[in-house]
Formats: C-alpha cells, sequence, structure tokens
C-alpha cells in the first residue's frame, strides 16, 4: 500500500515539474519598443533578433497616424490589427499596445502587429 | 501671367496621369486567407490569416497578395509552433505571396474570373492557371472570394513518417478580399 502512495505521489511531482517546465513557460513575455526600435530590432540582419521580436510580445508606444475599423497605423509604419473593434482612438493619440509581431509586409511597406489591444497608461 | 502657362501645363501634364493611375488601385490589409484539410480528424488542421494585403490594379487586371506566415492562427496553439518551426519555417519564409493576373476582369461587371499567376510558399514557386473565384463589383469596392486546393509535397514540406497519417495530402485554400477604391 505504502509503494502505492509513494508511486502516486511521486507521478504527481514528476508531472508537476514537467507543467512548470514546458508549459507556463510558454505564456509569451513581452518587451517594451517605440516604432523606431522595432524597425531599427527588425533591420538588423541577425536571425536571432528576428525570432525574438516574434517569441514576445511586443508592447508598443507612439503615435496613432490612421485609424481604421479594426486596426491602427502608428507612427505611420506599424500596421497594428485588433482582436476586437477600436473605441475611443483619435489620429496624433499616442498609445500603448500589446500585440504579436508577424513580421515586414513589403506590398504596403508596413511592420504588422495582431493580435492587438490597447493597454491603460 | 503667360511665363506661367508653360509651368501649369507641366504640373498638370504630370498630374492627371498620377491621378488617373491611382484611381484604378483597389487595396485591403484585412484581407482572410483559411486553410483547411476538411478532414474529420480530433484535431483538423485549419488555420486563418485575417490580415491579408492586396492590391488589384484594375487597368490590367494584375493582382498582387501577400500573407505573412507567423499571421496564421490555429485553434491549436501548439499546431502553430510545429507549423511555423517544421512545416512553414516561417523564420526562413516570412511571407507567402500570390502574383499574377485576371484574364477576364471587368470593372463593370460581377461574375466568376479566372486568376493565373505564381503563388510562392515556403520559397517554393507554383504556377496556378485559371483558378475560378467570384468578383463581385460594389459601389467603389471589390470582394473576391472562393476556393482551391493546393497539393501540400508541391511545396517542398518535408512531413516525418510518423505524423503523416495526420498531414493531408490536399489542402483547401479560401479566400475572402474586400477590396477599397484608393483614394488619391
Amino acid at each position: 500500500m505504502r509503494k502505492v502512495v509513494a508511486l502516486i505521489i511521486a507521478f504527481a511531482v514528476v508531472s508537476t515539474t514537467v507543467y512548470v517546465c514546458f508549459f507556463l513557460d510558454r505564456v509569451a513575455p513581452s518587451i517594451e519598443l517605440s516604432s523606431a526600435e522595432l524597425i531599427y530590432k527588425f533591420s538588423m540582419d541577425n536571425t536571432s533578433n528576428k525570432s525574438n521580436l516574434s517569441e514576445n510580445n511586443i508592447l508598443l508606444s507612439g503615435a496613432v497616424t490612421t485609424v481604421k475599423k479594426s486596426a491602427l497605423i502608428v507612427d505611420k509604419k506599424i500596421f497594428c490589427k485588433f482582436k476586437n473593434g477600436i473605441s475611443d482612438v483619435k489620429v496624433g493619440d499616442t498609445i500603448r499596445l500589446l500585440g504579436k509581431f508577424i513580421g515586414y509586409d513589403e506590398l504596403f511597406q508596413e511592420y504588422k502587429l495582431n493580435d492587438c489591444s490597447i493597454v491603460n497608461q | 501671367m503667360k511665363q506661367f502657362i508653360p509651368f501649369l501645363l507641366i504640373v498638370i501634364g504630370f498630374s492627371v496621369p498620377l491621378n488617373l493611375q491611382a484611381q484604378q488601385q483597389y487595396l485591403t490589409r484585412n484581407g482572410i486567407i483559411t486553410f483547411d484539410s476538411k478532414l474529420n480528424s480530433f484535431e483538423p488542421v485549419k488555420a486563418e490569416n485575417s490580415s491579408v494585403s492586396a492590391i488589384l490594379n484594375v487597368d490590367g487586371g494584375e493582382i498582387a497578395v501577400l500573407a505573412l506566415v507567423k499571421g496564421f492562427s490555429f485553434k491549436n496553439s501548439l499546431m502553430e509552433e510545429h507549423f511555423n518551426e517544421s512545416y512553414a519555417e516561417s523564420d526562413i519564409h516570412p511571407k507567402t505571396t500570390f502574383t499574377g493576373k485576371i484574364s477576364n476582369f471587368d470593372i463593370q461587371d460581377s461574375k466568376t474570373c479566372l486568376f493565373s499567376g505564381v503563388l510562392s510558399f515556403h520559397g517554393v514557386e507554383k504556377q496556378l492557371n485559371e483558378i475560378p473565384l467570384i468578383v463581385e463589383i460594389k459601389n467603389n469596392r471589390i470582394g473576391i472570394n472562393g476556393e482551391f486546393q493546393l497539393v501540400v509535397s508541391d511545396f517542398d514540406i518535408k512531413v516525418p513518417r510518423i505524423v503523416r497519417s495526420k498531414i493531408p495530402e490536399k489542402i483547401y485554400v479560401s479566400i475572402n478580399l474586400d477590396l477599397e477604391k484608393l483614394n488619391n
């Protein structure tokens, strides 16, 4: 009987460790950048830097230059697509938003962030 | 005043063609591309990208579409990770593009049009011929909708033997673009 209890406890400890190491670790941390810093980081010819951008959530701050139905353009260069609609944002506002960097759009010459949400100042 | 007339003519001469060209382009940054295996498996291979860019030149019916590979989102985040790292290799090949022409395009008429051009994915260029898609002409907008099939092995995607049964040979790609007239 004791062996069974010990086995169950050991299994619980191992599975908790595995969960903590592999799954909690997957919650992407965020890095805070301005538009210029994002563009500079992307322009550097360094793949680890580029994957660093897409593995983390980006906390971007900048000035709104265009407002669309479910997207904003920040500093004329960063296209930020929102999960939901946007309210109370005007051209000229300075904002902070959290989003996922997906890459550079050569057609529009813009950097794209997906799944954005506005972060309170 | 007479001195200014040639100058004015030059300015008008330059601005009119530029203006005409601008009026004939339609674009979107919010197009949707979905791919789906349509297999009845426990975890279907299905992803959607809703930030697809496209520019259509009405004059010649030329179209360019660009989707960033990291913009494809799956329900299962682990599947998304595998797709980016092992199959699409999105760090090496960050975008998928289509550049081509619509053969029977008419700005006055909503109908099924035939799209031909080059689709690039995973660093492989594949010629697509006469793909039928519905082109809907609306007020200052053009909608392009439809579905076509692609063969996974055409794009040099290495599928490990152990998961081969789960990865379909053919994939259904559906496209939904709502292009807006360029205003300037």
